[in-house]
């Protein structure tokens, strides 16, 4: 990749793939409650290639979680309804298919792994059971070969002693071994694309590292592509390959992982940023985004992050940015994305520090 | 596992001794006359009088007269009545008519209240759940025995239903006072299933199991049903036990002769080492069901095990 | 924490007390159900207490010539076997139940607020042997255990009834008390409270009571209804009130006697016995909705 410039390495990897394995097009989902209609998605569009890793960033409210549940299909209906907008996996637009046809996509070809893996694992069933249920119910393969196949995944993700292990309750299990569990689980049909909802956030910082460490590796291992969703910036730096960051619904910034670390094009890109606490950065006061993400039943006129935005002016008020393209498979929904990018516009209150 | 088995054995020992303890003296101690207590207020003759002092050791310490009476139940003696019949006959010509009619009611409360339970659960707000929910209330409100009384009367009146069970050997005599017996715990069991499964269905690894393609049937039959069922069989065992002592009411209403009908026909006649004796057995009947459930218990929720 | 923050935490958990109180009162009063029972019971109330506002019949003047007569303007009813008015004696016999029903729950109410205080406040050796004691207590089924103590005592009033259903009936709710006591304990701002040096009783009446007192409320009013429900069956079994007492319970067991001939004997009593129970339970049932926001 690195001999060519960025525009050209990706039409150079859309030419190697065919079309991207994932495409999510202009989705919009509601929430209808007795309070009113909360618009949690509101146009989001990504694309998602073989192999790739797509980090999905953003505070909790912000969709990351109802984007990944809207890919599976597995929105709780009611209260959310996708009103818009396509997925397609392989060109096909997976909303408009059947349920039976969906079903045999979703834990197959798209599988997921969850945040809390305590109570998304069934209390009462053996994690032995649970890992070849589908490969016993949809592969039809016979007990004695899931188990087997069982052992391998749970080898596959270093559970240690697997055999032994195949009898044991989740409650059995440390919070690190039972996501293991989970992400056993999810590759049991080699699926093409795993979805990852915040698999750490439950976990002590050291475990988190190793839970990341082991997805990076299956991912190399097994060429599968991986939505990575989480609010935390330290945890997707050394995994993703480009990231999405999401703000009241909408992807307000999308890079690569290196443009978006050196050179954020959006001004709550920066924000994020300047939240993580760094070693070098020692005495300094950590910078926080000031106010609250928005009520999502609603969200601020023009560019929703401009009540809480240094860079904010008129404009941002009464027009929604556009979606700019910034070249190198950069965009960003900033009025100010460009100047933003080359420096020519900083943060106000920079030096004020 | 067995540590927990040998703890709660242990405890229901500690609880049968403790309760008998109990069921004994307020029968006797506490009345100050156990003789009166005994015999009720008919008049005794000296010998009676005399013959009762000695079955019951009434002249020995409470402790003691404890004791005897334990040894007595315990093996399996359960002496005579204040009209001089074996206890133990009567008991066991009772019991299988109580067994049979509890059995019957326990098998109609399981398959209707689970079923009906879960239907609406997972229907919940629906016509049917809100259904369910009004008549379920109002049959907790309705006291077994007016339940029982109004049916009796209604199916002598209309000739709908064998309303005396005595004489009629068939094991269709025994539904409807089988249906009575089990309205409060079916009630109460369908209330129950339909919260544990409404609980469940709002669980996370019920959209693990989602996300996994499984089918709804299958999510819900398989998945929610075994963690639904936890607290319901646990209730179900412990029914089974309050079933049989219940059984007094329904059994006096349909003349069932069975352990019921013999407390209350011994109560009638104020015949004290009958109702003390079978209070007991109904009393053990009971913790042993609660001891069964609570093995059971950890057998269904692998939670429980290494507590 | 500085002395002054406590008390502030302090004044604060005080003051979200008052508010869920509050907040469940504003729930309560918007709830049809909760207003149905109150009235049904507040008219079941007056009935017990000033019968002769109802009936100016006297339920025990019976002429035999009247026996099972129909409903009528005279007798709205109808009259029973030995020609009572049988609505005479539902106003009459509502005093019974509620009496027994009352004072059996306060006897309850008063065993459980101190066993289960002592066992949640103290813990150790008390709460072990309080616990045993439960499971004992809780081995006798209510109506067997209460068989055994009434077949005993042949006083005629309520207080053989009362005796024995308190006497069984205190476990579950000494186990709520119990349970509500450990977690209000675990709160901070009795800790706080703790810390600041207040003493055992002050921290139990003044910041745990108020906050174990929402389920034990709860549980007590639909213990009440099964109370009334268990002296009704007792007295059908003929151990319950004894003596002249009117009761429902007995009433109807009288009136099934005669079997075939007449159902309002049996069936107005009933009624009457199962509202009142119906009452209670939905009593408690909306109590809990408005103080559980769970369940909303």
């Amino acid at each position: 990749m690195g001999r060519h410039s960025a525009p050209e390495a990706d039409d150079a990897a859309a030419a190697q793939t065919g079309e991207p394995l994932l495409q999510v097009d202009d989705l919009h989902v509601e929430f209808r409650t007795g309070d009113g209609v909360a618009h949690v998605i509101n146009g989001v569009s990504f694309d998602l290639r073989a192999g790739e890793t797509l980090a999905v960033l953003g505070e909790s409210g912000s969709g990351k979680s109802v984007t990944a549940q809207a890919v599976m299909g597995i929105l709780d209906t009611p209260p959310g309804h996708v009103t818009r907008g396509a997925i397609r996996f392989h060109g096909e637009d997976m909303l408009r298919m059947s349920g039976t046809r969906r079903r045999q996509i979703r834990g197959k070809r798209i599988a997921m792994i969850f945040q809390d893996a305590l109570s998304a694992l069934n209390p009462v069933f053996t994690v032995g059971w649970q890992i070849t249920e589908t490969l016993r119910k949809r592969e039809g393969m016979s007990k004695k070969d899931a188990d087997e196949r069982a052992v391998e995944l749970m080898d596959l993700v270093r559970i240690p002693a697997a055999r032994d292990r195949l009898k044991s309750f989740p409650h059995q299990f440390s919070g690190g071994m039972r996501q293991r569990v989970m992400i056993a689980m999810s590759l049991a049909e080699r699926p093409e694309i795993i979805i990852a909802d915040e698999p750490t956030t439950a976990l002590d910082v050291t475990v988190q590292a190793q839970i990341m460490d082991l997805l990076g590796d299956l991912r190399r291992e097994l060429g599968t592509a991986l939505i990575l969703i989480t609010h935390d910036m330290g945890v997707v730096a050394d995994v993703a390959d480009r990231i999405a960051v999401m703000y009241a619904g909408r992807i307000v910034e999308h890079a690569d992982v290196h443009s978006l670390y050196r050179n954020p094009a959006h001004p709550y890109t920066i924000g994020l940023l300047d939240s993580i606490p760094r070693l070098d950065d020692k005495g300094k006061r950590l910078r926080t985004i000031p106010g609250l993400p928005p009520n999502l039943t609603a969200i601020p006129s023009g560019c929703p992050f401009h009540p809480r935005c240094p860079f904010a002016q008129d404009i941002c008020v009464t027009r929604v940015p556009p979606n700019m393209d910034l070249g190198g498979g950069r965009r960003s929904e900033c009025h100010f994305a460009d100047r933003i990018v080359t420096g020519e516009l900083t943060r106000p209150d920079q030096e004020d520090e | 596992m067995a540590r927990y088995i040998v703890r709660r054995v242990l405890q229901m020992v500690l609880a049968f001794f403790g309760t008998t303890l109990l069921v004994y003296w307020l029968m006797f101690a506490a009345s100050g006359d156990p003789i009166a207590a005994l015999a009720g207020e008919r008049p005794l003759s000296e010998s009676t009088r005399a013959a009762l002092i000695q079955e019951f050791h009434l002249d020995q310490p409470f402790l003691v007269q404890y004791a005897y009476y334990m040894k007595g139940l315990l093996t399996l003696d359960l002496g005579v009545n204040t009209s001089g019949r074996e206890i133990g006959e009567l008991v066991a010509s009772a019991w299988p008519w109580t067994l049979r009619l509890a059995l019957l009611a326990f098998v109609f409360v399981v398959v209707a209240g689970i079923a009906l339970g879960v239907i609406a659960g997972t229907r919940r707000g629906g016509a049917f759940d809100n259904t369910t929910l009004v008549l379920t209330l109002v049959v907790i409100s309705i006291p077994v025995f007016v339940i029982g009384q109004v049916l009796a009367l209604v199916g002598a009146r209309y000739d709908l239903f064998p309303t005396n069970v005595v004489g009629d050997d068939s094991l269709a005599a025994l539904i409807v006072p089988a249906l009575v017996l089990g309205s409060l715990s079916l009630a109460t069991t369908v209330r129950l299933a339909r919260t544990s499964v409404t609980e469940n269905l709002r669980a996370d690894y019920v959209r693990t199991a989602r996300a996994k393609g499984l089918i709804h049937r299958r999510i819900v039959g398989v998945h929610v049903l075994r963690n639904s069922l936890i607290p319901v069989i646990t209730f179900l065992g412990v029914e089974l036990g309050s079933l049989m002592g219940g059984a007094i009411v329904t059994e006096k209403i349909f003349n069932v002769p069975g352990i019921g009908f013999q407390l209350y026909k011994a109560i009638s006649i104020e015949d004290g080492p009958t109702v003390v004796t079978i209070v007991s057995l109904l009393v053990i009947v009971y913790l042993v069901m609660n001891l069964i459930v609570d093995v059971l218990y950890g057998v269904l929720d692998p939670r429980i095990r290494y507590e | 924490m500085s002395e002054a923050a406590i008390a502030e935490a302090a004044a604060e958990a005080g003051a979200n007390t008052r508010s869920l109180a509050a907040d469940a009162w504003r729930d309560l009063r918007r709830n049809p159900v909760f207003w149905v029972s109150a009235v049904i019971i507040a008219l079941l109330v007056t009935m017990a207490v000033v019968p002769r506002l109802f009936t100016s019949t006297d339920p025990h003047s019976c002429r035999l010539r009247d026996s099972l007569l129909p409903p009528s303007g005279e007798h709205w009813f109808g009259t029973n076997l030995q020609g009572c008015d049988i609505y005479a004696r539902i106003v009459y016999g509502s005093r019974a139940s509620l009496e027994v029903g009352f004072l059996s729950v306060a006897f309850v109410a008063v065993i459980a607020v101190i066993l289960g205080m002592i066992a949640g406040y103290y813990g150790g050796w008390s709460d072990a042997l309080i616990a045993r004691v439960t499971d004992i207590v809780l081995g006798i089924p209510l109506l067997l255990g209460a068989i055994v103590i009434l077949s005993s005592i042949e006083l005629p009033s309520v207080w053989p009834v009362v005796l024995a259903l308190g006497l069984l009936g205190w476990t579950t709710a000494t186990r709520i008390v119990r349970s509500s006591v450990i977690s209000a304990k675990q709160q901070d701002y009795v800790q706080a409270a703790r810390m600041l040096g207040a003493n055992n009783r002050r921290i139990m009446g003044r910041h745990i009571a108020p906050n174990a007192m929402a389920p034990v409320i709860v549980i007590l009013t639909i213990t009440l209804g099964q109370f009334i429900a268990v002296e009704a069956t007792l007295s059908f079994l003929g151990i319950g009130v004894k003596g002249n007492t009117i009761t429902w319970g007995k009433d109807i067991a009288a009136a099934t006697a005669r079997v075939t001939t007449s159902l309002g004997p049996v069936l107005f009593p009933s009624a009457f016995l199962a509202l009142t129970v119906l009452a209670f339970i939905m009593l408690g049932d909306a109590v809990r909705e408005a103080f559980d926001p769970k369940l909303r």
